[in-house]
Order: C-alpha cells, then structure tokens, then sequence
C-alpha cells in the first residue's frame, strides 16, 4: 500500500523546520492576546478606518497581534497593508479608530516608537552617507548611543561593508541595513512592510532567516527580558506562511482573517484518493465510506473522499465502536482516514493506495479574498464577522 | 524639556549628515558666487563719481573713490547677497524635497515622530552651516578685493580702520538674517509642496522675475514683496526699502512662513 501527502503550492519541507519553535513557546497560539490574565497584546487597534477624499484605502480594521508571535500581514496589492503599518506608526493619521500599541496609545506614537523597529516600503536611508553614518545618525536622533552601530552593522551581515556609502549596495545589502536601522533601538516590536520585494531568491531566503532568527534569537537569548514580537506584511502567503506563526489576511482594506497560521487551514476540506486492490470492490468501498456520511465521487478505478475537518466523520476508531474513542469515532483527518481503512479491511476490502491532496494554504488565502471581495460587493460600507472554531477570526 | 532634547538630539544628528560631497559644493558655490560679485563690482567700477543720489545706498553702480571708502571693503559681498539668497533658498527647498523624494523622511520620523523639534534642529544644523559658510565667503570677498584694488590702484586706507571692520560685521549680520529668511521660505515651500521642481519652479519664478517684474512699474514693491524686502535686509537697505521697515517686514514674512511650514509638517501624511 502507497500512502501519500501532497500540498499544491506548499512546500511542506521548508515549512517544517521553522513552524514548530515559536507554536511550542505560544500556547494556542494565543499568547498575549490581550485577555484577561494574559499579557497586553503587542498591537490592538479597533475601527482602523483611513480615508483619502470619497475613497477609503483601510475600512474598520480590528488588528490584534499577540506578543511574541512572528505575525505575517497578508493581503494582495493594494489591500491596504502599507496605510495600516503606516497608521500604526504615527506617519498617517486615522480618520477613525483607536487601540494602542505596545500598550500606548496609538494616537501617541511618541511614547510607543522607541520601542519599535520598522521598514516601510523600501529602504530609505542616505545614498552618499556610509551604512555606518546613516545609522549613526539615526542612533543619535532615536537618543541611542551610536557605538551600538558595529553591532548592529555585524547583525545584519554588513560589518565588512559599513564604510561604504549606502548607494554602492545591493537591494539585498540595503533591505539589510534598513532592517539593522530598524534594531538600533533593541525593539520590542519589528514591523516589516515587504521586507523581499525585489530580492532574487537568495536573497529572499536570507532575508527570511533573518527575519526568523530576529524574532527566535531574541525569545532563547532573552537580551533585553522581554518577547520580540515581528510583523511582517507581503502579498504573497506563500512567503509569510514559512515564517509565520499568526497571519492576518486584508483584502480591500477589510479583514478576512486573523489568528493563528494552523487556523487559516483548519477550515478547510481535504480530498483524499482510495484505490482497492480490485477495481470490482469499487462499489462496496464507496457504498462503506458514503456510510459514514462522507461525501465521495467514482474517478477511474478510485473513489475521491471529501474530508471536512469541521465534520468528523463517524468512522470507527482502532477498538471498535465500543472503544474509547465512542462510537463516532476519533476525531481529525488522519484519524478518519484510519477509521476508513480499518473498516475497508474488515469488510475484505484492501486499499493499495490512499493519497490525500491538501487544500493548500495559498488555495485557503484566495478564496478568503475572493470572498472578503464578494462581501464588499455585496454589502457596500458593512461588513460580516465570523469566528472559526479555531481561535481565529475571519469576515 | 522632551522639546528641548528632541531638537538637540536632531542637531546632533543632522551634524553627522551634513559632512557630505552636497554640503561642500554648496559651501564652494557660495564662496565662488560672493568672490565673482567681489571681483566684478571692483572691476566694473567708474574711474570717475556717480553723480550724488541723495539717500542712495550701494549698488554696483559705484566709482573707485567709493570703493575707496570705508565700505569699500564690502560692497562686492553686499552686492553677492541677492545670489546667495537664491542660493539658500533652493539648497532649503531641496533639502526639503530631498527628504520627501528619498522616503528619508519616514525614516527619519519612525525615529523622532516629534517632528516641529526634528525641523527645528535640523534647521539649527543648516543655517550654522550657513552663517560658517558666509563667514568663509566674507573672508574670500575680502581677500579677492585686496587684489582687486591692488590691480584697479583703489586706495585701501580707509579699509582697515574699525568704521569700516565695523560695516564688514554689519554686513555679516545682514548677510546672514537674509539668508535665515529665505531659508525659511525655502523650507516652507519645500514641505507644501514636497517636489523639487514645483518647489523651484514657484519660488525662484515668484521671487526673481515676476517680482521685479512687477519693481519695475511699482518702487513700492522693494518694500511689499518677499523677495525684494529679504534683498533690502541683505544689503542693509535700499533706496525704496529703509532697513527698519525691510527688516520687520522680512520678520513678518519669515513668521508666516514658519507657521504654514510647521502646520504642514506636523499635520499632514508622511505617505512618501
């Protein structure tokens, strides 16, 4: 018998390194969220409304990150992610909303903004100053003590280059020292705004570790006692989910989604393929698995199952109906699928293959845009919350 | 006293950047611009008198007795302050929109959002930048018309006596409040409208041409327009325009200018 796991669009083997520390260290993925007897979130902003004129870029976002989480910020162009960082940062003005950030206010970013690292857009540092100038100058206008630079200078990969003007660098070197800009003051909070566009795939793949390594370094080391929590905003899930550990997805200025990354998926369906041995047993195979209120089609010489995690299906566990896990079975995808082949076996039925296609995160993502859009056009201004059953909230 | 830190912080941090190839070519254009005025005044000066204009101040309509006099000294620098106000303004203006064109701004306000005491200090940094680099111009003028009386046989006694040191530090003062003014303007302009070439097109066209444009069918304009008033005060006055009334007009102006540009400023989107 073949069993196979396939994931269109995700790959499962980058992913896997990078998602289990931060999860293990968040309980639910929920740390800090802000309730009660846990810590403050790193940011909570109710009714984030900007508007330029008639035409409202960021429509009522609520946005909560939990401390300590590296949070992926999602949304295709022109969603509003860059209004919304920009609006947590002091550098536009809300036309409606309130929450605070890092505790503070966020009508006061003054209190708030030494204890944040940012990059907006690209970098933007001066072209004739030497990478150590440019963040000297800014050490001493944030009141740091500008002999924290080679440090910082040497975080980032650039300890060699420091005395090079900043116009002579890569895109890579520069998105680097932007970020080391970002570290001067030893942040609690590290906002990213597309910290890869326009990097090749080598860069983008240092820039993920470092990204990773800022937020993973900072919790084992525990340099200044606190979490460092990081958002990091890109258009593309694909390159937030590997890193990520919450994931907050826009469309059109709306929320479609926050919570934690698992979450987005937990909702969705699998499709899973069954072959038996004999291609005659097809019909009693599918008249078992439509028993256990699965839904399932005829393709070939397989049956497709639709796997709703949502809707555990009554499949018998490893000890029967009777055994612990009661009549309706154990719960979660591999468990019903368990559940199924034990049942084929005992009816005679062998299965040489059972390969289950995932709906990919990506797939996830696009129809939550599609219909976050689908919401817009149908309700104007309004807009419908939901929560999932698994701690995240999607519109 | 947050404010009083913010803005020594800025200086302190707007003196680091100011040690750049820009900074130096400014400083050289400036002392180059006041030695060209220097050297042409001196070498375009009448072998013979121009007849008495009662109430008539310097210009470059001079004879070599008076250049022999005590102002002798520094009537090519006094002659340079209408370009180096067109030069501080678009080195203000530029700087400015520089800023909002590099995306430095949002860099810059990430690590200070208490912007009025970021411009304040950087402004601090710009025009002690400034007042070094007239002091350096001043010294050029003086040296380039000690040749050039040497070379037009101008009598130099009347120079180096302490009526004449003292109209050279009058001057510099002079000098130096209408290069304060127009930096301002230049500021202003720069922070409304955020492009360099709207900034300059609109501010050099409004000030140089169109105003004496218009001085040219109004003498009462000498004493009215921006331009013209902070020229007044460079030159320690005009004939149209006395110094006291230039300079409290030039007051008035550089206020308003503070005002919008600060109101702007602090109040706007940094979208850049």
């Amino acid at each position: 018998m073949t069993t196979t796991t396939s994931t269109p669009g995700l790959d499962a083997r980058t992913r896997a390194p990078v998602a289990d520390p931060p999860l293990t260290e968040i309980p639910d993925g929920l740390r800090g969220t802000g309730l009660p007897g846990g810590p403050p979130a790193a940011i909570d902003v109710r009714g984030l409304t900007k508007r330029y004129g008639r035409r409202t870029v960021v429509r009522n976002l609520d946005v909560t990150v939990p401390t300590g989480v590296v949070a992926g910020f999602v949304g295709p162009n022109g969603a509003g992610k860059t209004t919304t960082l920009r609006m947590l940062l002091g550098l536009v003005r809300p036309s409606e909303g309130s929450g605070t950030i890092l505790g503070e206010p966020l009508g006061e970013p003054a209190r708030y903004l030494p204890r944040v690292g940012a990059l907006i857009e690209s970098p933007a540092l001066y072209p004739t100053l030497s990478g150590r100038r440019n963040l000297a100058s800014l050490a001493v206008l944030a009141g740091q003590d500008p002999a924290g630079v080679d440090a910082i200078l040497d975080e980032v990969g650039l300890a060699g280059r420091g005395d090079d003007a900043f116009r002579t660098y890569s895109l890579g070197m520069k998105q680097r020292l932007a970020i080391g800009a970002a570290l001067l003051s030893d942040p609690d909070l590290l906002i990213l705004d597309e910290p890869t566009n326009g990097l090749d795939p080598s860069g983008i793949r240092q820039m993920r570790a470092l990204v990773r390594s800022l937020a993973d370094g900072e919790r084992e080391a525990g340099a200044n006692g606190r979490p460092r929590t990081v958002l990091v905003s890109s258009h593309l899930l694909s390159e937030v989910e590997q890193i990520c550990d919450w994931i907050i997805v826009v469309e059109q200025g709306r929320l479609a989604y926050q919570g934690p990354t698992d979450g987005l998926m937990a909702s969705t369906t699998s499709r899973v393929e069954l072959r038996p041995e004999h291609a005659d047993s097809l019909g009693m195979l599918a008249d078992l698995v439509a028993g256990f209120g699965l839904p399932v089609d005829r393709a070939g010489d397989r049956l497709l199952v639709e796997l709703d995690h949502t809707a555990p299906a009554a499949v018998p566990g490893p000890d029967g109906p009777d055994g612990p896990d009661g009549p309706d079975g154990p719960d979660g995808p591999d468990a019903v699928l368990a559940g199924l082949n034990r049942a084929a076996l005992a009816r005679g039925i062998t299965l040489v293959e059972i390969t289950r296609q995932r709906t990919s995160l990506e797939d996830r993502y696009q129809g939550l845009v599609e219909s976050t859009r689908e919401t817009a056009r149908s309700t104007g201004t309004s807009s419908m919350s939901t929560s999932t059953s698994t701690g995240g909230e999607a519109r | 006293m947050t404010g009083v830190y913010t803005v020594a912080r800025s200086y302190r941090a707007e003196l680091i950047k100011l040690r750049r190839p820009s900074t130096a070519l400014a400083m050289a254009v400036l002392g180059f611009l006041t030695v060209l005025s220097t050297v042409l005044v001196m070498a375009l000066a009448d072998e013979k008198p121009t007849p008495p204009d009662p109430g008539a101040g310097p210009g470059f309509d001079l004879s070599l007795t008076q250049l022999a006099s005590s102002q002798g000294l520094i009537l090519g620098f006094r002659g340079g302050t209408t370009f180096i106000g067109l030069l501080i303004f678009v080195v203000f203006a530029i700087s400015m929109t520089t800023e909002y064109g590099q995306g430095t701004l949002r860099t810059l306000f990430l690590k200070e959002p208490r912007r009025l005491g970021w411009l304040a200090g950087r402004l601090g940094v710009m025009l002690s930048a400034v007042a070094v680099s007239l002091v350096a111009a001043l010294g050029l003028s003086v040296a380039a018309a000690t040749v050039m009386a040497a070379v037009r046989d101008v009598d130099t006694s009347a120079w180096w006596t302490s009526a004449a040191l003292g109209e050279v530090a009058g001057a510099y003062a002079n000098a130096l409040l209408a290069a304060v003014f127009f930096a301002l303007v230049g500021t202003m302009l720069g922070i409304l409208l955020r492009s360099t070439s709207a900034a300059l097109l609109i501010g050099i066209a409004w000030m140089f041409p169109i105003e004496h444009i218009v001085q040219e069918s109004w003498s009462g304009a000498t004493r009215v327009l921006p331009g013209l008033v902070f020229d007044a005060v460079g030159r320690g006055g005009l004939p149209d325009a006395s110094y006291g009334p230039a300079l409290l007009t030039a007051v008035a102006y550089a206020l308003v200018a503070a005002a919008i540009g600060a109101v702007s400023l602090r109040r706007r989107d940094v979208t850049a």
